[in-house]
């Protein structure tokens, strides 16, 4: 019997369930009634004398605490205590810098950990530690937490905190908020309406310390219910650049985070129902973002012309829905299909045409100013020389304004430079512009099957659209086959594949998930999984393959959690068919 | 405190001090006198810093030491002599010298004498040679009666039986026990050394005639520096000290304790304020054995320190109340 399921993830950032008596939404604040502890091997004359103990107390109702040896977060544990075999919910303290094997638990509290203090301490004792525990399993980060760092702390892999460092520094004097803390001392003005903080401020209170502790509690109450909420919304990284502004360390720490970029990527949705917000300057460093350039490069095909033309991005999204984009269509008119459309943009640098409505390309937003600081621009063009190496084009014509346009003639890139905007006389430059450049140029295959080859290869990698749609045609808002046969569909979130477009992909051998011998209803678990590619992220198309069963579905989990786990959702699955 | 002064003079002692010490319920004149020996030969207790001040002396070196020592002092009745190891150790005190030096603090006019030593050090012989030239206390840092802790955490190296052991050895001899306890060593929180300290002073009452209680303090160059160091420690309480010896009070053994550091971050203290009037309060219960010099103490950091006695229960090894906002 397991405790804990994860529900849902937005990132690292996870939404679980821990069942105890008290059902607990994490991340969430374990309090005191929620488990029982023998203590300390310490308080016992023997270890034998602990285990003992902690036997007699167990308990189905709260989590057990299995005897712990305590020890300072850098300093190793001075024995170890064999692991029990007790049934229930279960809880093991765990040194973070001396990994030793783990014993079997629901909750791993993380020992020694109130000692904190540095960004790269942080990253390794949580983000370190939660690579090598069952990504089934909770972790609880104890006497650290305060409103200000808690978002830090369910990005680096916590799912539990307690109240213990909020009430002991209310004590000590502390008064805590989400923008930081700060001695409390008669007469400050109090940016909180709680009732501690109404006693507080009318100075009645003979001790102000028991108030100050039940305000620092309630506001990281607060906080990790819109922590919670949040992860519902999938705005957690959106919300954590915010936060870490509160304190240098952990702007530090997400920096430093940014840099590991494989505990982030195995982690990172490839679709999110919200926009991305590229808000501050760790935006450019989010998975995100990474992935898509380097899917750009990697997975996109670019299309077989001799023309080039280079756009600027639009607020509105995806691009061809806005303004400008329109007025760009009808100046450039029949040229269109003569010439390959490519959008430069901050933070994704390069979107090709075919590929905007891609999450992210197709909703993120970035704060206009028409200015392009020094590291967006080596980025943008990083990746804007890469992907020219990659497409041959005769001609480039650049209908881009301002920095943009500076940053690319800077760098040397030989185009017809339009000037770019969207009035009058910039629309007919960029006519002028694209009519010339096209003369005696190939024409371009059909804008929607460039459009279903580009977003298969960027799901399931290069050539899988070469694959799908060999000898096929568009037939209304479908793909069909020679026969017939619906392979793709046009839905409002896109194109997507059919059962028969899915049986195409089957000898790429990827983005599988192979079951045991039964027929999943409704969502595949992860218990019923046997095998996944371990580059299935949460979000991405997945082909359901078992004896019995073959279907295609939505993943929930990245593909190495779907294969560690014992519990929770691992694809939701769209369609299936029996064998 | 016991300072050491680079560079080394073995003609001199580390230290010596006059004060006032307890001797059959009174309070009486004595002589401290830290002699400069090659160290303890254990030296691996993870918070001992005295270790370090070993040189290697001759017995001839101790004697001049001694002398020196002697000759700059005020007449006291007990004389103190350490070594920052095991005064009965053989090799750090050769048996020539060591009652060479015991015969010249007789014949300076002392009555009776504290000396220190391992266990292992404290054989029938050992303590005759002490007790025949004058009444001798040994004392021995047992410093918990907890073989987990002092195993474990302290690396001390010897059992309570090897204590207990010891103990019958010296009063069979004709001497009286002195034991150290050691209050808060690493690893525990401040509720679990209390309650440790507590029934270390329970069980050892029976093996010793006087209970010295050493609050942790943080000597430089220890491992237990290095762990404060990263704020993986603090040092106990005051307000922890003066619980366990207000209990302690009346007791058949009395329980004496000199809270060195105090109110320092580095020695036992409590909110700053208030460290002074605690460790007045200790050292002079310390000579008169009158629970009743504690009755007056308060400090607005009780309830700090009840706070920190609940809430480390559900820290899981880290230490609270120190943490920089």
């Amino acid at each position: 019997m397991r405790y804990f399921e994860v529900i849902r993830r937005d990132g690292p950032a996870r939404l679980g369930r821990l069942s105890l008596a008290r059902r607990i939404t994490t991340p969430g604040v374990l309090e005191p009634d929620d488990f029982i502890s023998a203590g300390s091997v310490f308080s016992f004359e023997s270890i034998a004398e602990a285990l003992d103990a902690t036997t007699k107390m167990a308990s189905h109702d709260r989590l057990t605490i299995l005897p712990f040896v305590p020890s300072p977060l850098h300093t190793a544990p001075p024995l170890e205590v064999a692991s029990m075999d007790l049934s229930g919910p279960l809880g093991a303290v765990i040194h973070p810098f001396f990994p030793k094997e783990l014993p079997r638990a629901d909750l791993y509290i993380l020992g020694g950990l109130g000692q904190l203090q540095n960004p790269r301490d942080l990253l390794k004792a949580l983000a370190g530690t939660r690579e090598r525990l069952p990504p089934d399993s909770a972790v609880m980060a104890p006497a650290l937490a305060t409103p200000w760092n808690a978002a830090m702390l369910v990005y680096s892999g916590v799912d539990m905190v307690d109240g213990v460092r909020m009430e002991m520094d209310g004590y000590q004097g502390i008064y805590h908020t989400r923008d930081g803390a700060r001695l409390w001392q008669d007469g400050l003005e109090l940016p909180c309406r709680c009732p501690s903080c109404q006693c507080l401020a009318k100075s009645e209170a003979k001790d102000p310390r028991p108030l100050l502790a039940a305000h620092n509690i309630l506001k990281l109450e607060e906080e990790l219910a819109n922590l919670r909420e949040i992860i519902r919304a999938e705005m957690f990284r959106e919300h954590l650049e915010m936060q870490v502004r509160a304190r240098p360390e952990l702007t530090a720490a997400l920096r430093l985070l940014d840099q590991e970029e494989t505990y982030l990527e195995r982690r990172t949705p490839t679709t999110r129902r919200s926009t991305l917000l590229a808000c501050s300057a760790e935006s450019l460093q989010r998975a995100e973002v990474k992935r898509f350039a380097n899917r750009v490069l990697t997975r996109y095909k670019p299309v077989e012309s001799d023309v080039l033309l280079l756009l600027p991005c639009s607020a509105r999204k995806p691009y061809s829905t806005s303004r400008s984009h329109r007025f760009f269509s009808e100046a450039i008119g029949p040229a269109r299909r003569f010439l390959h459309e490519v959008i430069l943009t901050s933070p994704l640098a390069v979107v090709p045409r075919e590929l905007e409505e891609a999450y992210p390309a197709a909703s993120y937003d970035v704060p206009v100013t028409g200015r392009w600081d020094l590291e967006e621009r080596a980025w943008l063009v990083l990746v804007l020389d890469a992907f020219l190496k990659s497409g041959i084009y005769t001609s480039i014509v650049a209908h881009l304004e301002g920095e943009l346009e500076e940053t690319v003639k800077e760098h040397g890139i030989d185009a017809v430079f339009t000037g770019g905007g969207t009035g009058d006389e910039a629309l007919v430059a960029l006519h002028q512009a694209t009519a010339q450049a096209v003369s005696g140029a190939r024409k371009l295959p059909d804008p929607r099957l460039r459009h279903i080859r580009a977003m298969t290869d960027f799901s399931f990698g290069r050539g899988a659209g070469e694959t799908l749609m060999s000898q096929a045609r568009i037939k209304g808002r479908s793909l069909i086959d020679q026969d017939g046969e619906v392979l793709a569909r046009e839905t409002l979130a896109g194109w997507s594949i059919t059962l028969n477009g899915a049986e195409r992909l089957l000898p790429l051998d990827c983005y599988q998930v192979s079951i045991g011998s039964f027929v999943p209803r409704g969502s595949l678990l992860a218990p019923g999984v046997d095998g996944a590619d371990p580059q299935i992220r949460p979000g991405d198309t997945v082909l359901i393959r078992g004896e019995k069963a073959f279907g295609i579905g939505k993943a929930k989990m990245s593909g190495w959690e779907m294969e560690a786990s014992h519990r929770g959702v691992a694809v939701e699955i769209r369609q299936l068919k029996e064998l | 405190m016991r300072p050491s002064h680079p560079p080394i003079d073995l003609s001199r002692p580390v230290s010596c001090w006059q004060g006032q010490d307890l001797l059959d319920g009174q309070a009486v004149g004595s002589l401290t006198v830290i002699l400069r020996t090659r160290g303890c030969r254990w030296r691996s207790c993870k918070m001992c810093g005295y270790a370090l001040e070993g040189a290697e002396a001759t017995g001839q070196d101790l004697l001049n030491q001694m002398e020196n020592a002697l000759s700059r002092a005020a007449p006291a009745r007990m004389v103190k002599i350490y070594t920052s190891g095991s005064f009965l150790d053989p090799v750090e005190v050769p048996p020539d010298a060591r009652d060479r030096i015991l015969e010249m603090a007789a014949s300076w006019g002392a009555q009776h004498l504290v000396l220190e030593s391992r266990p292992e050090f404290i054989t029938s012989e050992s303590v005759s040679g002490c007790v025949r030239i004058l009444p001798t206390t040994l004392g021995i840092g047992l410093e918990t009666a907890s073989d987990l802790i002092r195993e474990r955490i302290i690396n001390k190296g010897f059992s309570f039986q090897d204590f207990a052991g010891a103990s019958r050895v010296a009063r069979d001899g004709g001497a009286t026990v002195k034991a150290y306890l050691l209050m808060k060593p690493p690893h525990l929180s401040e509720e679990e050394a209390l309650a440790d300290t507590i029934s270390s002073i329970r069980k050892a009452e029976p093996h010793s005639d006087l209970i010295s209680l050493n609050l942790c303090n943080v000597q430089r160059g220890t491992p237990l520096e290095r762990i404060w160091a990263r704020g993986g420690f603090r040092p106990p309480w005051l307000w922890s000290a003066v619980q366990v010896l207000k209990g302690a009070s009346g007791r058949a053994v009395p329980v004496i304790c000199d809270p060195v550091g105090a109110g320092s971050s580095r020695g036992p203290h409590n909110c700053g304020k208030c460290d002074s009037d605690f460790a007045s309060a200790i050292r002079r219960h310390a000579l008169e054995q009158d629970g009743s010099v504690f009755d007056d103490l308060n400090c607005r950091c009780h309830e700090v320190w009840r706070a920190a006695l609940r809430l480390e229960q559900r820290a899981f090894g880290s230490p609270l109340g120190m943490m920089i906002v």
